[in-house]
């Protein structure tokens, strides 16, 4: 399936745009076509002698063109070059992103990191200021009946449904629920 | 002292073009409106074909399989919605839909007001590989990434927005660098356009892939680039730790983000094959309201970042800023050109800065047209791997010039004074972006 949006429009709005459009191609045409007549007067002079010279200015223009854009493309090139010789050695290994780094990151505690890692649904409140302030695991969408046993949330994986803390609880900055308190 | 540095910033910014007109002539200023975009058009059009010629052709595309590593680590796609009830369905399923073979996918709802949290949900239940995070309360694209970044299991992230839709074997390519290179701290993706009913719409295919795609390529071969794709990126996740995660209090959080990376030695890549189709505005209150915030992100990314220029260390990143600068700077040149031409029969200005024709000759006009076109065409020849019909979007493209270009004029002169007058600290939140017309009523 494409995923292009082509939206039903009204007909005159669509026969607009394409009127408009084709207009400035018009306009586009007509302003090389004046640029060419403004260089036809050369013509019978210079024709005789080279028949390029009527083609003369706007070779000119394209050939200053043509360089500007080599000369990028040299520079480029060049530095790329430079860029590729100082190929700078492997980064040093950075700390690793365990649960106790994420938890000081996000001022949480390491197991309501993994509480919500091992969750399919969790609902994250937050402080005025943008600290978290509850966490509330909800049971998996894939079970049927919700869960109301608190588990304490592993490390890894997707975990059994698992309720962790509740509205009540939510408190600045302070999260409470099982896994803390035990 | 940052609100002093601003206020410099913006006097320069404005009184950068008067300087010029009134040492060096208006004339001198009119040039510069006129050869700069020539410029960068030449600059981009080289580097996309140099990163094309050097690189991007010899890149295996289909049929041919994406890289996926025999032991391929999990790697968790991060989906921030707000109010994405009527396009999270089908960004969801492209995202579960991946060739890459061990994946999570954590939808972030950021406390939507409509139906976006039951239709999570609702997905949840068939699908075991997805994952919610509901934010009780509306905190912005970066919190919500945040969250997600910190619920994630991998140490890959890719992150797309509620309404894009990957194409299969996107997260394959942008991972790929992550894994075989230890200095890539993000890969950005080609954002490709879905909505193309309005010509506003047509004209945007033409520019994504002409400007945003050869700029992408360009900043590839000079090393940094300006930003990644907000919509389409795949970051490490010690690269963001180290950084600190997104910020909270910038508009354009992807553009922050880009430079918190490259200031901390990381590497962004350009993956063009790692597809992603996004919804973009089709109107044009939408666009505008689009691109005034990216015009405001960019001053406030330069607005923070300033202070590279005092770490040699960090001089890669002063051509970018140059760029950026010289892109504002010719925002209002061209309106103080416009102020002088409209002053020069009444006002009694000195002959330096009269500007007695404003319009440049039509051979100068007709050459940046062309440069325009050529630039498209050149787009074209690298991007029509990616999308075949790209070439029928050429008949639209006449438009870009004239429309985007006064555009991208209006909202840096309209952002730059905004962002530098007044240093926001908020932070930054969702609104309902125009994403597409809708449908007629027969």
């Amino acid at each position: 399936m494409s995923p292009i949006v082509v939206t039903r429009r009204r007909t005159l709005p669509l026969l607009l745009d394409g009127a408009v459009t084709c207009a400035a191609w018009v306009v586009l045409a007509g302003l090389c076509l004046s640029e060419w007549q403004a260089i036809q007067p050369l013509a019978p002079a210079q024709a005789a002698s080279n028949p390029l010279a009527v083609l003369e200015p706007v070779l000119q223009t394209l050939l200053a063109y043509l360089l500007a854009g080599s000369f990028d493309a040299l520079l480029m090139t060049l530095w790329l070059r430079y860029r590729q010789s100082r190929a700078r050695p492997r980064r040093a290994g950075a700390a690793p992103c365990d649960a106790a780094r994420l938890a000081a990151r996000f001022h949480v505690s390491g197991s309501q990191v993994c509480a919500v890692q091992g969750s399919r649904m969790a609902i994250i409140h937050h402080a005025d200021g943008g600290g978290i302030s509850g966490i509330v695991l909800e049971p998996d969408p894939l079970e049927a009946a919700p869960a109301a046993a608190a588990v304490h949330a592993g490390p890894r994986g997707i975990r059994p449904p698992a309720v962790l803390g509740h509205p009540a609880d939510i408190r600045p900055f302070r999260l409470t629920h099982e896994a803390d308190k035990a | 002292m940052q609100r002093l540095i601003a206020l410099l910033i913006l006097i320069l910014m404005l009184g950068a073009p008067l300087g010029v007109a009134l040492v060096l002539t208006s004339a001198f200023l009119l040039r510069f409106v006129f050869f700069y975009p020539l410029l960068m058009s030449g600059i981009w059009m080289a580097g996309g074909l140099l990163f094309w010629l050097r690189w991007e052709r010899r890149w295996s595309w289909r049929p041919a399989p994406p890289p996926i590593p025999r032991d391929a680590p999990l790697v968790s796609i991060l989906v921030p919605c707000h109010n994405e009830a009527p396009h999270v369905e089908e960004t969801i399923a492209a995202a579960l839909a991946q060739t890459y073979p061990r994946l999570e996918v954590v939808a972030i709802d950021d406390g939507s007001t409509d139906a976006t949290l039951a239709r999570l949900r609702d997905i949840a239940r068939r699908k075991p590989a997805l994952r919610i995070i509901h934010l009780a309360q509306n905190q912005g694209k970066a919190m919500a990434l945040r969250m997600g970044a910190m619920a994630a299991n991998s140490d890959t992230l890719v992150c797309i927005d509620g309404d894009a839709l990957l194409d299969p074997d996107a997260v394959a390519y942008l991972c790929a660098p992550l894994f075989s290179h230890p200095r890539v701290g993000a890969v950005t993706g080609n954002p490709r356009i879905r909505t193309r009913s309005t010509l506003i719409g047509k004209v945007q295919v033409g520019e994504f892939s002409s400007i945003v795609g050869l700029i992408k390529r360009s900043q590839r071969i000079y090393g940094q680039v300006f930003t990644v794709s907000g919509v389409c990126a795949a970051f490490r996740r010690q690269a963001l730790d180290e950084v600190g995660y997104w910020s909270l209090d910038m508009i354009t959080e992807d553009i922050d983000i880009s430079w918190l990376l490259q200031r901390a030695d990381w590497s962004i890549f350009y993956e063009p094959r790692a597809l992603c189709w996004i919804l973009m505005p089709e109107t044009l209150k939408g666009l505008w309201k689009q691109r005034l915030r990216w015009a405001r992100g960019g001053a406030e990314v330069l607005l923070k970042n300033l202070d590279v220029l005092r770490r040699p260390r960090q001089w890669r990143l002063w051509l970018l800023m140059l760029e950026f600068c010289l892109s504002s700077g010719w925002a209002f040149a061209l309106a103080l050109s416009l102020a002088l031409w409209v002053l020069t029969p009444w006002a009694g200005l000195p002959p330096a800065m009269e500007v007695e024709a404003f319009m440049p000759p039509s051979s100068a006009g007709l050459t940046l047209a062309w440069a325009c076109l050529l630039q498209f065409l050149v787009s074209i020849l690298i991007e029509r791997r990616y999308e075949p019909h790209l070439a029928r979007s050429l008949f639209w493209i006449i438009w870009y010039p004239f429309a985007f270009w006064a555009i991208n004029f209006l909202t840096t002169l309209c952002s730059f004074p905004t962002v530098m007058l007044r240093i926001r600290r908020a932070r930054a939140r969702w609104t309902s972006p125009d994403r597409g017309i809708r449908e007629i009523q027969p």
